[in-house]
């Protein structure tokens, strides 16, 4: 989750993407899924087609068939959490902090080492955290997508519960909850001190 | 060192910056000044590489770093900038934050240019602070001490001091002006503080409307203005209106002033004088009776606005010990060293 912010923010001038990444959010997570599927299943045929002309045996479905799949949709579902957090968290910095890093040799990928990442460090954290608790959450798109013998906790409470099987669901959705809250409480506990002094 | 040749700039095609050309020696300190919004900062950001001319050449050591279409990338530069907001890094420490731009050089040099920075802008000790727990005054020397250390060819300073309080800008100012020296540094000032940039720079520019209308030595920026828009600007003068009488004469509601005058200017034609307040004494000899429509003490000077029998209103710097208070009268002398006489325009604005 944290690469999929890091990869961001080096899009951060491309206003567009930003505004499309805030697209996946407002899909319904079904309709999101059966989109990936689409793409997916036919990056998967285009794959197997070519590795065979080749004479190789193919993969199978080594995207849509595995927690690619999963995690694909999850990113596109939840990309702009980080967009906007790390957008937020740009605009406090002084453009002039760009400046001085490079009038003093930072090339720009330097300046977004050790400047922005270090600056950016709260709302990274706090928007990878959004979204690893909204991903636990996340029921449609995981549902279709997810791989067979693999379950997240959200599409083993749904389960549960659909076959009335209250009890049993309590102890997945318990787990979404704690998996939850715990890093809400370490975040806001860090967040108290946001200057601290970092070696 | 430093040469600019024929630069412009647009932006959204208004123009920002009409071709401005000028030459600054090494070990030299150039200050731009001028009204905010005169292109004076996005001069700095060209010459730094942050904008891209749109027209003109900027020369490093005789060496073009911002061409048409040809731009060296401001860390390839090797200039140094002072920013308006101070811009520390606020995660680092002063140390950290002084020793960014030295990143490639041994850990063991490193610390010694630091230590030695440290010393050379006063903090000796202060290295482990970070810079929210410092000053005004301190966080603009870190940040003076962080544009250094890489030895910049060029260190551009825009509007430097405008953070501090009076009191303190006039000590760094002199402070820095001392570091530059010894340092041998060559550097760029933008201020929109004339006595700043008097005190701190061998050359001065004065820029109106994105044009640069001088580039001269602050004394003859001061007395021998190039055009009405200098004048205006520079000195808090007041441009009074006059008659030429001949070659080197001109009568005004002051009497017959003398001096040199700009060629062209028939026997009877009207032209404006330029009066400083440091012009106008009060003298009770003094030829011309004036009336105090304002007073503004300030310490040991004392500036009045005069008024002369014909309503032409005077500025007048005097000693602060005699004071005359609003509507009395006085009489006056005109101590002129420089006559400065533009062709006068009624058309201008003012």
């Amino acid at each position: 989750m944290l690469i999929w912010a890091r990869r961001l923010r080096a899009d951060r001038p491309r206003r567009a993407a930003a505004r499309l990444a805030g697209f996946g959010y407002a899909v319904p997570g079904t309709v999101l899924a059966v989109g990936v599927v689409m793409v997916l299943a036919s990056l998967d045929r285009g794959l197997n087609d070519l590795l065979a002309a080749i004479g190789l045996p193919g993969p199978g479905l080594l995207f849509s068939g595995t927690l690619f799949a999963v995690i694909f949709a999850c990113t596109v579902r939840f990309l702009t959490i980080p967009v906007q957090g790390l957008d937020a968290g740009l605009q406090n910095l002084s453009p002039n902090l760009d400046s001085a890093a490079r009038s003093l040799g930072a090339r720009p990928a330097g300046l977004l080492r050790r400047v922005h990442l270090p600056l950016l460090r709260v709302p990274l954290a706090t928007s990878a955290l959004l979204v690893f608790v909204d991903t636990l959450k996340e029921l449609p798109a995981a549902l279709v997508l997810r791989p067979f013998n693999t379950n997240t906790l959200a599409v083993r409470a749904f389960e549960l519960a659909s076959d009335e099987r209250l009890a049993d669901a309590a102890l997945p959705a318990l787990a979404i909850l704690l998996a939850g809250v715990a890093p809400v409480i370490l975040l806001t506990r860090s967040m108290r001190v946001p200057h601290a002094p970092s070696p | 060192m430093l040469t600019l040749d024929r630069l412009s700039l647009r932006f959204d095609r208004q123009p920002v910056l009409d071709p401005i050309s000028l030459t600054l020696d090494e070990g030299r300190i150039g200050c731009l000044i001028g009204p905010s919004g005169c292109g004076k900062t996005s001069l700095l950001r060209l010459i730094a590489g942050f904008l891209a001319p749109d027209g003109g050449r900027v020369l490093l050591d005789g060496e073009p770093v911002a061409e048409a279409h040809r731009q060296t990338p401001p860390e390839q530069r090797r200039v140094g900038m002072v920013f308006q907001d101070i811009a520390l890094f606020p995660h680092l420490n002063v140390t950290d934050n002084i020793a960014f731009g030295l990143h490639r050089q041994p850990p063991a040099t490193r610390r010694a240019r630091v230590t030695e920075l440290l010393a050379l802008v006063g903090l000796p000790g202060l290295g482990d602070r970070y810079p929210h727990q410092l000053s005004g005054g301190q966080q603009q020397r870190v940040a003076l001490a962080r544009a250094l250390a890489p030895r910049p060819r060029l260190l551009l300073l825009d509007e430097p001091f405008s953070a501090l309080d009076a009191e303190l800008r006039e000590q760094i100012s002199r402070e820095v002006r001392q570091i530059l020296l010894r340092e041998g540094i060559t550097a760029l000032f933008v201020t929109h503080d004339q006595n700043e940039a008097f005190a701190l720079a061998d050359q001065v520019g004065v820029m109106h409307g994105g044009t640069l209308r001088q580039w001269d030595t602050p004394y003859r920026v001061y007395h021998q203005p190039a055009d009405r828009t200098v004048a205006d600007f520079i000195g808090g003068g007041v441009l009074m209106p006059g008659r030429v009488r001949d070659a080197d004469r001109v009568d005004t509601a002051l009497g017959e002033l003398r001096g040199p005058l700009p060629p062209g200017l028939a026997p009877g034609a009207e032209v404006d004088v330029l009066v400083r307040p440091d012009d106008l004494v009060i003298d009770d000899d003094g030829p011309r009776r004036a009336r105090v429509v304002e007073c503004l003490f300030r310490g040991a000077r004392m500036l009045y606005t005069l008024e002369l029998d014909n309503g032409q209103r005077l500025p007048c710097l005097a000693s602060s010990h005699h004071a005359h208070a609003e509507g009395t009268g006085v009489a006056v002398r005109l101590d002129l060293e420089h006559l400065v006489v533009f062709q006068s325009s009624r058309f201008t604005s003012r």
